[in-house]
């Protein structure tokens, strides 16, 4: 099989773009979900604690599987690129989730409550006081989560025949024993996800040294 | 009109009532040092009246207008938490100015000239661009106050603000701090457990326990003539006997105490002294008001109040000295308090006399 670069072009678009979506999503629902752990001493909370690990332990292909499964009977969607933006979505978001706690659990309440009562208003409070505390767990965690969808093969396989992801496409190659095709996939996959994150760690600024 | 009004406070977590029905007003200027063992509800209080805590029942009162459903940063009190909780990315100038920039409430200009001031009032000017971890536990507790004088509110929280800081350190700054809060005309709730610190701050001293208002007024009457046996157990160094009423007059109680036929003379309860006679109860002396004499002197009124013993301690306090004396009369050890002067007076082992002045020993009825 001759190497088709514009298919391979357009899986690698496909893959940054699921996880962009994935990451940008985990990032609005994970991080409110990470305060609500952290600082909710409730039944719910607890519960929550413990069933965001759950993706750590679930294989990627029953994971995709059962969100395939969901997502298919509900009437009003059938794209299957939502399919697997909602497969990586479930995958990724504990590395939101816990590296967020983990900054959470290094601010203590107290300095939250502290800046309320000298005036500061919830959303104050978090961009003024959390989130300097919190950025570089969050940054990790979206790199993490970035990277880790980037590289995902089962459950996109599991919840879709059509999209194809960088991963996919590779993994279509080796099983046709292509393999000088695959490595030249992943050498450019390896490229181009590496660029990204150095931009991404420049972007938000990561820093090697820490005050 | 009082500044904080506290009607049938009660605050829960869970099962667990955590302030019961407290009734509490406090004046404004008033220093009011709320003190009591670990778990007694200081800290729960402080919280409520902030507003960081939600009361189960009961209202809350500021200047009369009812703030039980306020949110915290609309109450208008600096709360001083036990750690300073200082904004780890912020410097010191920054944390000072966080209340009037969240607050929109100066110009820069006016900002500018308040964080100078307030650095000056601290001394902690010259180190405005350091931040909170560069700095000493004594920086620390300066840069969290000058960031409550910063917000121009007159009632301050603070809970247990010096228990951080070493001894010297601690007795410079609550000099420091009590000269800060009077100039300033704030109204103040300092929590503590260190009862020195209490008595040399307060006002007014409230002693709560177990999530109740056990009493609370001037530190003197509370220490020399408290209402309670909690308040007069908790508040400096006691010997304690317990026994029957025998014979009550209005002046004096005579107490055959348990342990054997001896009989202590006491002052009268400070409740209803009719039909006590045959009832238990509990006498309580401060340390320093058990005097102690070589065996060897006489004694005047050798008959009352008198116990012999030995000395089977010494404990070194700097200033005083507690000697631990066993009375054998009464299978216990007293204690007395004595100038460390004097105590190469008493060496180990050496038979002493005490004597306790029947206006010295406060009566209570037993609750067992």
């Amino acid at each position: 099989m001759d190497l088709d670069w514009f298919e391979l072009a357009s899986s690698i678009f496909n893959s940054i773009f699921v996880a962009t979506l994935a990451t940008i999503i985990n990032l609005i629902i994970g991080i409110p979900l990470a305060i609500f752990i952290t600082r909710k001493e409730t039944i719910l909370s607890r519960i929550l604690d413990i069933l965001v690990d759950v993706p750590y332990v679930v294989p990627s292909a029953a994971l995709g599987f059962s969100v395939g499964l969901f997502w298919s009977t509900q009437a009003f969607i059938s794209n299957e690129l939502f399919f697997v933006i909602m497969a990586h979505m479930s995958m990724t978001f504990p590395f939101i989730v816990r590296n967020t706690i983990g900054g959470l659990s290094d601010l203590s309440i107290d300095t939250e409550d502290t800046a309320r009562t000298l005036g500061a208003r919830p959303f104050a409070v978090f961009s003024l006081i959390s989130f300097p505390v919190i950025k570089f767990s969050i940054i990790a965690g979206i790199i993490m989560s970035f990277t880790r969808s980037i590289g995902e093969t089962g459950a996109t396989t599991a919840v879709s025949a059509t999209v194809n992801t960088a991963p996919a496409l590779i993994k279509r190659m080796i099983e046709t024993d292509n393999f000088f095709e695959a490595s030249i996939a992943i050498i450019a996959l390896i490229v181009v996800t590496s660029i990204i994150i150095f931009t991404l760690r420049k972007v938000l600024g990561f820093k090697r040294v820490s005050r | 009109m009082p500044l904080v009004d506290i009607q049938n406070l009660t605050v829960t977590y869970g099962r667990k009532v955590a302030l019961k029905n407290i009734n509490l007003t406090i004046n404004p200027d008033e220093y009011l040092v709320i003190l009591g063992p670990t778990g007694a509800g200081k800290t729960t209080l402080l919280r409520t009246i902030t507003g960081l805590k939600k009361p189960k029942v009961g209202k809350i009162l500021i200047d009369g207008q009812e703030v039980t459903k306020t949110r915290p940063e609309e109450r208008g009190m600096a709360y001083l938490p036990q750690t300073y909780s200082l904004f780890p990315y912020m410097n010191v100038k920054d944390n000072v100015l966080f209340s009037p920039k969240v607050r929109r409430s100066k110009t820069e200009e006016e900002m500018s000239v308040l964080a100078g001031e307030v650095l000056d009032m601290v001394g902690l000017r010259d180190r405005w661009d350091a931040y909170p971890m560069e700095l000493s536990g004594g920086m620390m507790q300066r840069c969290a106050l000058a960031r409550a004088i910063a917000t121009d509110l007159k009632i301050f929280l603070l809970d247990e603000p010096l228990k951080a800081l070493d001894a010297r350190l601690r007795l410079q700054l609550r000099t420091e701090l009590r000269k800060l809060v009077k100039d300033l005309g704030i109204t103040c709730l300092h929590v503590t457990h260190d009862q020195e610190e209490a008595l040399a701050l307060a006002d007014r001293i409230l002693i709560l326990n177990e999530g109740q208002i056990v009493q609370h007024g001037d530190p003197k009457i509370l220490y020399q003539d408290p209402q309670t046996y909690f308040t007069a157990d908790f508040l400096g160094e006691s010997n304690s006997f317990t026994g029957e009423v025998i014979a009550s007059d209005q002046d004096r109680l005579q107490v055959k105490i348990d342990t054997n036929d001896k009989v202590l003379i006491s002052r009268p309860l400070n409740t209803n002294n009719q039909d006590i006679i045959g009832k238990k109860v509990i006498l309580t002396v401060k340390s320093e008001a058990t005097k102690v004499y070589p065996n060897s002197q006489s004694v005047a009124n050798e008959n009352s109040n008198i116990f012999r013993g030995e000395v089977i301690h010494h404990y070194y306090l700097g200033k005083y000295t507690n000697l631990e004396i066993k009375v054998n009369e009464i299978s216990k050890s007293l204690l007395a308090k004595i100038s460390s002067f004097e105590y190469e007076k008493y060496p180990l082992k050496s038979k002493v006399k005490l004597r306790i002045a029947s206006s010295d020993l406060l009566s209570f009825l037993w609750r067992s």
